[in-house]
């Protein structure tokens, strides 16, 4: 019997699998290894971390939707030394591809980030988050392509390592910020980050986060993050991650068809917190059942 | 931690709305502690979406037992499962309740559905030798009233607060747990609490007047149960804690509401 090949390169890292945990759902790893052998995922991307230490968003920060869930945790992190120190030894323990999410309030604070990580042996890669829907500013540099251009730029230069830049689905145009990023130097881009949404309480007559508005993430979102893939996938040539509301191995297929060559599980690990193991099983069962050698069968082969 | 499909033992309305389920679950069931508990997805559909927590309501062997009230739709699915069923749990989630070595006096607290994790408590500290165990069941009514009957039968004889009068004392729970510090004089009790967010806000001032500890279990919407997503954040004089991980049990002192 062949066995079928799933690695797939993004920038200079080769994952041995396109399934990847992804920020903000996974913690630094640890918190799912009594679920999950971890060393089998194709890579874990850490929660976002900051140049200084945020507590974040006051609660409540879930609420539960129709078929998804809306939050705003707000970046709540300990700082990039605070990270390199307690948190680090943790992710590293995790015996595959780490990547690790940053975010800024302004270039500089990316640009500084950048030059303190690459000289971490221990980060294999870069996802910059420019947004993220739940703190100041957080939007504003993925809402623009000249804006996109001027951080995720800033960011390569100072950095050799891999650069995936995460997408806001909150925008005009989504394929004109991928190719933003693509030109400024990124190594991929990861679509999309949760829609801004709310919730209200009719007894209270208050909103259900206490940030007022937060992140839709989760089923509801698949269909609206798939066609985004699907648009931007043709526009650019760096390869394009797909995420949004992956809950189950034929999710992940219809993103890899539409063109991403690799996926990111979310919020599907709080449903299920060995989603990604079982994505990744299901992906290879399809693929010998349908006798796929490899992903680039597999990669955009939608057929219209 | 673990997360598998677990056999459902039995399923019976107790009390109009609130039920009481046995899950058979050997390794889970090993690890429990009274104040820990589980998340369920009570249905493989995208909605409800979330798993649902529950506290361990009683441990025993390979099984535990989870009280609950029908809130919604996830704990209505819930209610309609029939033993011999298969059921996704995850657990155990979360702190217990930490026993003081020293005190050999306590109090438990409960309002409402909140009775849930204190009875799994009851049952741990009544195994210990020159312990007094007091309970307060505060309840809406005699309808509501939850688990009179158990902790008798552990030998607690539990104080009865409704607030129309219909069992007990027409009183709050807090209110008779004031009366009992009265009767109690110069001995030092833990309290430990579980109810509405109002009644463990009364608890605190009065606890704290009087120098006692008191630790609540809290309630708060959880996301992944595991301290990954930082969803279920309380705030506490030290920062955000997680409920999920850090608690669900906090010493009421260091809670800010």
């Amino acid at each position: 019997m062949v066995r079928q090949d799933l690695k797939i390169k993004i920038g200079k890292l080769e994952l041995k699998n396109p399934v990847i945990a992804a920020s903000g759902t996974y913690g630094f790893g640890e918190e799912f290894k009594d679920f999950v052998d971890i060393s089998k995922l194709g890579a874990i991307i850490a929660k976002t971390i900051t140049l200084n230490p945020s507590e974040g968003n006051p609660p409540p920060r879930i609420v539960e939707t129709s078929s998804g869930i809306l939050n705003s945790i707000g970046l709540q992190n300990d700082g990039i030394d605070g990270f390199l120190k307690d948190k680090l030894p943790i992710l590293r323990k995790a015996k595959t591809v780490i990547i690790l999410s940053i975010a800024g309030e302004n270039p500089g604070e990316y640009k500084r980030l950048a030059k303190q990580l690459d000289k971490i042996d221990e980060i294999d890669g870069i996802e910059l988050n420019i947004s993220c829907p739940n703190v100041k500013g957080g939007l504003d540099f993925s809402v623009e392509p000249s804006s996109t251009f001027d951080v995720v730029n800033l960011t390569r230069r100072n950095t050799s390592k891999t650069l995936i830049t995460k997408l806001s689905p909150n925008v005009k145009d989504i394929s004109e910020i991928a190719k933003a990023a693509e030109a400024a130097g990124s190594d991929s881009v990861s679509l999309v980050n949760t829609f801004t949404g709310m919730a209200i309480d009719i007894e209270t007559k208050m909103p259900k986060l206490g940030n007022v508005v937060g992140g839709l993430s989760g089923p509801a979102i698949k269909p609206i993050a798939l066609r985004m893939v699907w648009e931007v996938s043709k526009k650019i040539k760096i390869p394009v991650i797909g995420v949004g509301g992956i809950m189950d191995y034929a999710d992940a297929l219809e993103f890899i068809m539409a063109g991403a060559s690799a996926v990111q599980v979310g919020t599907a690990n709080f449903v299920n917190p060995k989603a990604t193991i079982e994505i990744l099983s299901g992906i290879e069962k399809y693929m010998r059942k349908n006798k796929i050698k490899n992903m680039r069968g597999l990669i955009g082969c939608l057929k219209i | 931690m673990f997360q598998y499909q677990a056999d459902i033992v039995s399923n019976r309305e107790v009390k109009p709305k609130y039920f009481l389920m046995q899950i058979k679950a050997p390794s889970i069931a090993k690890e429990a502690k009274p104040g820990q508990f589980v998340t369920i997805r009570c249905d493989f559909k995208t909605a409800p979406f979330l798993r649902r927590p529950f506290s361990f309501h009683s441990i025993s062997g390979s099984s535990f037992k989870i009280l609950y009230e029908v809130v919604g739709e996830g704990t209505s699915i819930l209610s309609n499962k029939r033993p011999g069923e298969k059921i996704d749990i995850l657990g155990p989630l979360g702190n217990g309740f930490s026993m003081p070595k020293k005190c050999s006096e306590f109090i438990l607290v409960a309002g409402g559905i909140g009775v849930a994790p204190l009875f799994a408590l009851a049952e741990a500290l009544v195994k210990g030798k020159k312990r007094r165990v007091h309970a307060i069941i505060g309840a809406r009514n005699k309808k509501g009233l939850l688990c009179e009957n158990d902790f008798k039968g552990l030998g607690i004889k539990p104080l009865i607060a409704t607030d129309d009068g219909s069992c007990g004392k027409r009183a709050l729970a807090t209110e008779v747990l004031e009366e009992l510090f009265s009767k109690l004089g110069a001995t030092l009790p833990t309290i430990f609490a579980c109810g509405p967010e109002s009644m463990l806000k009364r608890i605190k001032s009065i606890t704290r007047r009087r120098g006692f500890e008191c630790y609540a279990s809290l309630e708060e919407n959880i996301a992944c149960g595991v301290g990954a997503c930082l969803g279920c954040a309380i705030r506490t004089t030290s920062g955000y804690k997680m409920a999920c991980k850090d608690g669900p049990v906090f010493n009421l002192n260091e809670m800010i509401w």
